[in-house]
């Protein structure tokens, strides 16, 4: 027996152990977290083998979003398949709509106006910032403070959403591109307000790098937590910031330049340790990062000009042939592998998701470590799962 | 639709003419590594695409990974495309990091039983990649170590992306399926429920008659707003009387009460169980045979003795420690 002081300058008796810890027989236990839990981020379920509190087995479900997308979409034409993009990954729908319309553009050949390409880009970037507020709302929540990060993140976000919305008229889904162009012009404030969002959220960031990056409860829980290696984590084909983290400089804006970023000055933030922390600095990096793609790029937006390619024909019939188009979205490379066979519907529409990609890698990341661990690890994946089961 | 016709290769080409990648393409690398490969390649819009034979495919996927020349280490993408009566072809999209080169590789499966090489022991994201051909299209992956199904339903055994399936009755087999887990697990036939159903089907319907605002009269609208006025005034009148009764259990004023004293050490040490029963209101007992078995069907005496025996088992146990520990 022995006495402490607690708190309230109460005495409180602590009672000593009585058995030590190698008297008890465990028994591997399976837990089930999912597919309604806060901490999978959506409707993903997994069971968990655990020995005490360390994790044996992993085993992911998947699926319970699964809408068959990529066969809705080739009973559909190539325009009318573009609302899906918005569903996939209903975070960054920007840059899937992009995805997709550069995909068909370069399937049938046609070429946007330069002005086109800027709004296209600024949007994708500032979705980007978007998603990547979200995570820090979502991942500071996970890892064990609820509240502060979750509604200044959130601030930001409204921000750009509001954005998005004076633009598109949608919140979220936007459907706000179009094969060969954007669906109408902006608005005229839009330069202006997209200026003052740009100043708001750069304070935005800042708030978040103070809350996140050198936080105690951060580092302690996130610190070599779902460690990959950069080779463990090519060969399960993950991408995105998660691959940065693992210290593999592939973004594909780089390595397989498209549009036109080339333009613009920025860097490929990069980790070290392939760890939780890691991911989340990575993130942290590249929202700044594409705050300064946004804002070079409203410095050369051109203020007019046209918002359609010329010529557009009515009924958009591809040549028969095929195409993987590929893309850096904020999880990772959003790929679309289109096959024409000359009629109006795309006879095979493939999505490649990163995060059905980054996801199958987590069994690799818990096995041997806390099941507290668990949740931060699925968390630094940043995982929607309407992109994963599409 | 037509088929070029190579010697053992075959693909469908859509009518359209295959055009050769221009050379120093990656082609020319597997050329290099694998001499003996018999293989057709083509230049799509990105990537250059070579066909090989499917029993080839493993083969030239490890090749491909291994060679320091070509260090495909990325596999970027995996899917098929159905082509009917032409067959089912298999795409694999390859990247290297290194090189920044990548390369689609494309085989015709088996059109009577499509399969083909697993290649889970390359590359370990493949597993999911494969487990999705299979369910979606039917290809059979030898060596593959998980062969369930990830994204439908676990017992369906449909492939949705083959043309054949149609779109609409995907809905059939889910519904069977359905059927047969009700069949063998048969709902309780509630009476009450059932006779409230035939008694809702048989009462007339009352929206039959009802009219949208437009089709109204100017005396039924009329008719209408008073019949809504009445609504919330009585609702109003309602909840008025409800606030004028106060709450429904007034909370008692403990303001003048004294403080509760605080615990010490003695009231915490001792076992709390003897007051805090006492104080504890009562618990309605359950009646025993609607619970069954566990904790509400034993009587009071019978949890003391349970309580009672498992504290001399803890003391038996403690005392057996303390004397291997030699206390």
């Amino acid at each position: 027996m022995s006495t402490q002081q607690s708190g309230r300058g109460q005495t409180t008796v602590v009672t000593e152990p009585i058995l030590v810890e190698e008297e008890f027989d465990t028994v591997d236990m399976n837990i089930n977290v999912g597919p309604q839990h806060p901490a999978t981020h959506g409707v993903f379920r997994m069971v968990l083998t655990i020995d005490g509190e360390m994790v044996k087995d992993v085993e992911s479900y998947i699926g319970y979003l699964h809408r068959g997308a990529e066969k809705l979409s080739e009973n559909l034409d190539y325009r009318g398949a573009l609302g899906f993009q918005d569903r996939t990954d209903y975070l960054a729908a920007m840059n899937c709509e992009w995805a997709y319309v550069n995909a068909v553009e370069k399937l049938a050949g046609i070429e946007v106006p330069e002005r086109v390409e800027y709004l296209r880009l600024m949007l994708a970037e500032l979705n980007r910032i978007l998603s990547h507020f979200m995570f820090m709302g979502a991942f500071g929540t996970d890892v064990g403070f609820f509240g502060t990060a979750f509604t200044w993140a959130f601030k930001e976000r409204e921000r750009i959403q509001d954005l998005f919305e004076s633009i598109s008229g949608d919140r979220m889904m936007y459907n706000y591109y179009r094969v060969g162009g954007m669906a109408w012009e902006p608005p005229e404030t839009f330069v202006a307000d997209t200026r003052w969002v740009l100043g708001e959220v750069e304070k935005g960031i800042s708030d978040i790098e103070e809350l996140m990056k050198d936080n105690e409860v951060m580092i302690a829980r996130c610190r070599d937590v779902g460690t990959l290696s950069a080779q463990d984590a090519i060969n399960f084909g993950v991408t995105g910031p998660m691959l940065r983290a693992s210290g593999v400089p592939y973004d594909l804006r780089v390595d397989e330049p498209y549009s036109i970023y080339d333009r613009f000055e920025w860097e490929i933030p990069v980790g070290e340790h392939g760890d939780a922390y890691d991911r989340m600095l990575v993130r942290l990096e590249e929202m700044k990062q594409s705050w300064k793609i946004v804002h070079q790029a409203l410095d050369q937006f051109p203020t007019s000009g046209p918002i359609e390619a010329e010529n557009l024909p009515r009924a958009l019939r591809p040549e028969p042939g095929e195409i993987y188009w590929r893309q850096e979205n904020p999880r990772g490379e959003y790929g679309i592998y289109l096959v024409s066979d000359g009629t109006i519907q795309p006879w095979r529409m493939k999505v490649r998701s990163p995060c059905f990609h980054n996801l199958s890698s987590l069994r690799h990341q818990t096995i041997g470590s806390y099941l507290a661990d668990a949740v931060v690890a699925l968390g630094s994946i940043d995982i929607v799962l309407g992109e994963v089961d599409r | 639709m037509t088929t070029q016709d190579v010697p053992n290769l075959a693909i469908p080409t859509n009518g359209r003419e295959r055009e050769e990648p221009p050379p120093g393409s990656i082609a020319d690398l597997f050329r290099e590594a694998l001499p003996a490969l018999d293989f057709l390649t083509e230049r799509t819009k990105l990537d250059t695409a070579m066909i090989v034979r499917q029993q080839d495919l493993h083969t030239v996927i490890a090749t491909g990974l291994r060679n320091p020349d070509l260090e495909l280490t990325f596999l970027r993408n995996m899917t098929a495309v159905d082509w009917e009566e032409n067959g089912l072809e298999i795409v694999y999209h390859l990247y290297s990091m290194r090189h920044h080169q990548g390369v689609a590789l494309k085989a015709m499966l088996d059109a009577e039983a499509p399969h083909a090489e697993s290649v889970s022991d390359l590359f370990m994201g493949a597993i999911w990649m494969e487990r999705e051909a299979r369910e979606m299209f039917g290809i059979e992956f030898e060596g593959l170590v998980d062969a369930r199904n990830l994204l439908l339903d676990e017992d369906i055994d449909i492939h949705p992306l083959l043309k054949s399936h149609p779109l609409a009755e995907i809905e059939k087999p889910q519904g069977a399926a359905v059927a047969d887990f009700t069949k063998a697990y048969p709902p309780p036939v509630r009476e009450d429920v059932v006779a409230a159903q035939a008694a809702a089907a048989a009462a007339p319907d009352p929206a039959a008659d009802r009219k949208s605002v437009d089709e109204m009269t100017p005396e039924e609208l009329a008719e209408r707003t008073e019949r809504h006025t009445e609504r919330v005034r009585d609702g109003r009148e309602l909840a008025a009387a409800r606030r004028a009764q106060g709450p429904a259990t007034p909370m008692k004023d403990r303001s003048g009460d004294a403080p509760p004293a605080p615990p010490t050490a003695d009231t915490l040490a001792a076992p709390a169980a003897e007051p805090a029963a006492a104080a504890a209101p009562a618990r309605p007992a359950a009646p025993a045979a609607a619970i069954g078995i566990g904790e509400g069907s034993l009587t009071d005496e019978e949890k003391a003795e349970r309580v009672r025996a498992g504290r001399e088992l803890a003391a038996a146990r403690r005392a057996e420690l303390a004397k291997e520990r030699g206390e």
